[in-house]
């Protein structure tokens, strides 16, 4: 029996506070859960404990002796099993040698035996209710579902002292998350110890004894109680008072009315990890989008930029079906339809050219006779928008990588507002935006509705869209849940919806609602 | 479907024991086997493929160092300025151990692992690109050789050669017996936990790095291995040479490369293995060996085989890209019984 003792553990990255002095008090034998919104922690608090990051500060301590952990490896050999949830299986290897990694049985002293680490792992696949998976089947073949349950039994079958469970459901069914949970129990009453990170509520209170809730880093509430808690209170723990933030008024929503045609529409549209999304964007309108990661907001946004295939479905601009092959098209179309993409150095900015070059690359033709650039012209075109965006005139003659990150965001925008683009495709365009940069582009998503065009706005803070748009939809498992309009836009109401509590049966001892 | 099952899972057991990388090599030398055979007379004869051998001996070795760099999931472009710099050193320094060949060749096989190892430590823990080190090392290494000997020339024991490159007992070649050498070296490398640290590394290295792999040392690891090979390779190279040479062959650089491809070894790590490679040099052989005997200018068989080269890549590069579409289309193939109900 292990108890494990997190105290004031700090982790930063740069100027980012992933874990702000955390605390965690976990009970020899226990299940506990952890729960919180995106970027609240968790998997920062997953890497600590498993060895891939060192904190900052603070100690960690497993069965009352204090540990440190450099690599996974020290991480293991203190008995701490993970199951991640990006999985730490060899694609190219077979399930056996992955389940043996890194110390496969040897005999002869050197040349490794498959024999025996095949019967080996077809005794732990046995004994922990995976008799249906072929040891010697690669793990590029096996399906996600079934990747995740190697994953998973590759650390419980190490019999570990503590084993963390990484939003260990998230490719698994109902039929699979009953085996998991099955199997979890078992581990328990062999006296390990368990941390459950989760964003599932039914799945905390179907398997967990204790809760800790993580907001910005540091642990906001401890449920000792699941049952005598409801989702309604868990939630308001996971968002906290609202904060002061410096939001636009919002035009009244009687301005965006059914009869005006919707600008952009999408019919049953399937692309990648989404499976059905539906929806209009009239004019003028701010539509949020809200989701935890991985629900298939990703591949919706791809797929109206023609970054993505479409696999089923449609897409429309003005009542049209369109086809978008490429961004080109979709640029080009008579929408315009832009993203300012999530992962800004990667997709979005060409960091070794002038703020100028940036801004004007996809309408540098407007700018150009007879081949040549015509620079005066762009160059108070580019002015114009920089004004506008408040950024510094240094931006027409500096590299985009001299700017802060807040910056070259709205630089991002700049370049879409300058090319007349009528439909903004926003993927969480505040991710590491400092504050006063963020009221900036909330001030300036509202202006550009005003202004007559439509913003599609996807954020990993619901505040954000509570605050920002006429109406929001929730993506969830792929699929996109009907609009919230008007008073109904509240956070827990989002929240609710992301976290799938609104149509996921309660298990029968939960006492919520 | 359950013949299907059947069929698949014998799939799974054959890939696992890394059978079918080296299908499709054997395919492939198969079927220039049989038409060396129809255009050459006497092509099987004993002393053509004695002659065989020995032309893809250097080759096919050099290939096999390669492999594990390549699984590894980097790129080893020293391998041939590692050849001419160890030729040079046997030829020059035969001194330096009182010309005992012995001694000579175990101190070349020794260097040939320190520069090996070298390479690892660039790449594994100074990070830096396998690429970028691995050139680095090709210009030191051509330069070393040029310090040896700056034209080709020397001499060695006619006992050398006849050991390594001669016949083993009345005609079994000698090249022969040092590719079987150095692939049972490389199937108890691969049977070895090094074996599956080096596939986990090259597959992913941050997934290996989770589960508890030395990722780093298994790098050095790998490279190091690789320098062995060339070793080995470049005593074959001089025995059969006779002599020493500073110059590095870009023809056998690109070569080792096409073995490799050939032998069914995926570019960026994780699958393959050095088997195929051996095989895939064998290929490369037959192949000059038929347009030889066909007559064909010498000046035109880079353009020919080039264009092979591509032709046999080319299901590998597009073939994952058509199946995937393929699944992608076949998952949303059903239309959504919810959305049906619901749509607008």
């Amino acid at each position: 029996m292990t108890s494990i003792k997190v105290s004031e553990i700090t982790k930063q990255y740069g100027l980012t506070v992933a874990l702000n002095s955390l605390d965690l008090d976990i009970s020899a034998g226990t299940v506990h859960g952890v729960i919180g919104e995106n970027g609240a922690g968790k998997s920062t608090l997953v890497k600590i404990l498993s060895g891939l990051t060192r904190p900052n500060r603070g100690s960690l301590s497993i069965g009352g002796r204090e540990v440190a952990f450099d690599a996974p490896k020290d991480a293991r050999e203190a008995g701490v099993a993970v199951a991640f949830q990006e999985l730490s299986l060899i694609p190219d290897l077979s399930v056996a040698d992955n389940l043996s990694m890194p110390n496969k049985p040897r005999r002869f002293g050197w040349l490794t035996s498959d024999s025996r680490s095949r019967a080996d792992a077809r005794e732990a696949l046995a004994e922990w209710g995976l008799e249906g998976i072929d040891p010697l089947t690669p793990v590029r073949a096996l399906s996600l579902a079934a990747r995740q349950q190697v994953e998973i039994v590759g650390a419980i079958a190490r019999d570990p002292e503590l084993l963390i469970l990484d939003e260990p459901t998230s490719a698994l069914g109902q039929a699979e998350a009953d085996w998991l949970f099955e199997q979890v129990h078992r581990l328990r009453e062999r006296g390990s110890t368990v941390i459950f990170v989760s964003h599932r509520m039914s799945e905390v209170r179907e398997l967990c004894d204790e809760a800790s809730v993580l907001r910005n880093g540091r642990r906001v509430g401890v449920i000792s109680s699941l049952t005598e808690t409801s989702d309604d209170q868990i939630i308001e723990m996971m968002i906290g008072e609202t904060l002061d933030r410096i939001f636009p008024d919002k035009l009244p929503a009687a301005a965006v009315t059914s009869d005006s045609k919707p600008v952009l529409s999408a019919r049953g549209l399937a692309s990648g990890g989404l499976r059905s999304a539906s929806f209009d964007l009239g004019q003028s309108e701010v539509l949020g989008i809200a989701g935890l990661q991985d629900q298939g907001q990703r591949d919706l946004f791809r797929a109206l930029f023609g970054a993505e295939r479409v696999a089923a479905g449609v897409i429309e601009v003005d009542g049209e079906p369109v086809k978008f092959k490429t961004p080109r098209d979709a640029i080009r179309s008579g929408m315009g339809i832009s993203l300012v993409p999530e992962d800004r150095a990667a997709e979005g900015a060409l960091l070794e050219m002038t703020g100028r070059a940036n801004i004007t690359l996809p309408s540098v033709r407007r700018f150009t006779r007879l081949g040549w650039i015509d620079s005066k012209a762009e160059t108070a075109a580019v002015t114009e928008v920089l004004d506008r965006l408040q950024i510094s005139h240094r931006a027409l003659y500096e590299p985009v990588e001299a700017f802060s990150g807040g910056n070259q965001q709205k630089m991002i925008m700049g370049k879409w507002i300058l090319s007349g683009s009528k439909t903004m495709l926003l993927y969480d365009p505040t991710r590491g935006v400092d504050i006063k940069t963020k009221s900036e582009i909330y001030r300036m998503i509202r202006d550009l509705a005003a202004e007559g065009k439509s913003v599609l706005f996807h954020s990993t803070d619901i505040e954000e869209l509570v605050n920002v748009c006429d109406r929001v939809m929730v993506c969830y498992r792929g699929r996109l849940q009907a609009p919230i309009v008007g008073d109904e836009i509240s956070s827990g109401r989002i929240l609710r919806e992301m976290l799938g509590a609104a149509d996921e049966p309660l298990p029968a001892k939960g006492t919520a609602r | 479907m359950i013949q299907r099952l059947k069929s698949s899972k014998a799939a799974h057991r054959l890939q696992v024991a890394g059978v079918p990388t080296i299908v499709p090599s054997l395919l492939i030398l198969g079927v220039l086997l049989v038409i060396y055979g129809g255009v050459r007379v006497n092509a099987f004869s004993t002393f053509n493929l004695q002659e065989l051998s020995n032309v893809t001996a250097t080759l096919a070795i050099l290939a096999v160092g390669q492999t594990v760099v390549v699984i590894s999931g980097g790129f080893d472009f020293s391998a041939i300025a590692v050849l001419a710099f160890l030729n040079t050193f046997m030829v020059t320094q035969l001194g330096m151990v009182g010309d005992s060949y012995i001694l000579m060749s175990a101190l070349v096989l020794l260097v040939a692992i320190l520069i090996g190892a070298l390479n690892g430590f660039l790449v594994g823990y100074l990070r830096i690109q396998s690429i970028i080190a691995t050139i680095a090392m090709f210009f030191v290494l051509s330069g070393g050789a040029l310090a040896f000997m700056n034209t080709p020339g020397g001499g060695i024991d006619s006992g050398f050669t006849s050991a390594l490159a001669g016949t083993w007992g009345v005609s079994f070649p000698a090249s022969a017996g040092m590719m079987l050498i150095t692939a049972l070296i490389w199937i108890v490398l691969k049977k070895s936990r090094f074996g599956t640290n080096l596939y986990a590394v090259g597959s992913n290295s941050r997934a290996a790095y989770a589960r508890g792999v030395p990722v780093k040392a298994t790098l050095v690891k790998a490279y190091a291995f690789a320098g062995l090979f060339y070793g080995i390779a470049a005593l074959n190279y001089t025995a059969a040479t006779g002599s020493g040479d500073p110059r590095v062959s870009f023809v056998l650089l690109g070569q080792m490369f096409a073995a490799v491809i050939i032998g069914g070894t995926i570019f960026g790590g994780g699958r393959g293995g050095a088997v195929g490679s051996i095989l895939g040099a064998l290929s490369l052989a037959v192949f000059e060996a038929i347009l030889f005997s066909v007559g064909f200018e010498s000046y035109y068989t880079g353009i020919v085989f080039g264009f092979l080269l591509l032709v046999v890549v080319l299901p590998a590069a597009l073939g994952p890209h058509l199946i995937e579409r393929y699944q992608a289309n076949r998952r949303h193939l059903k239309p959504d019984p919810v959305e049906e109900g619901t749509a607008l």
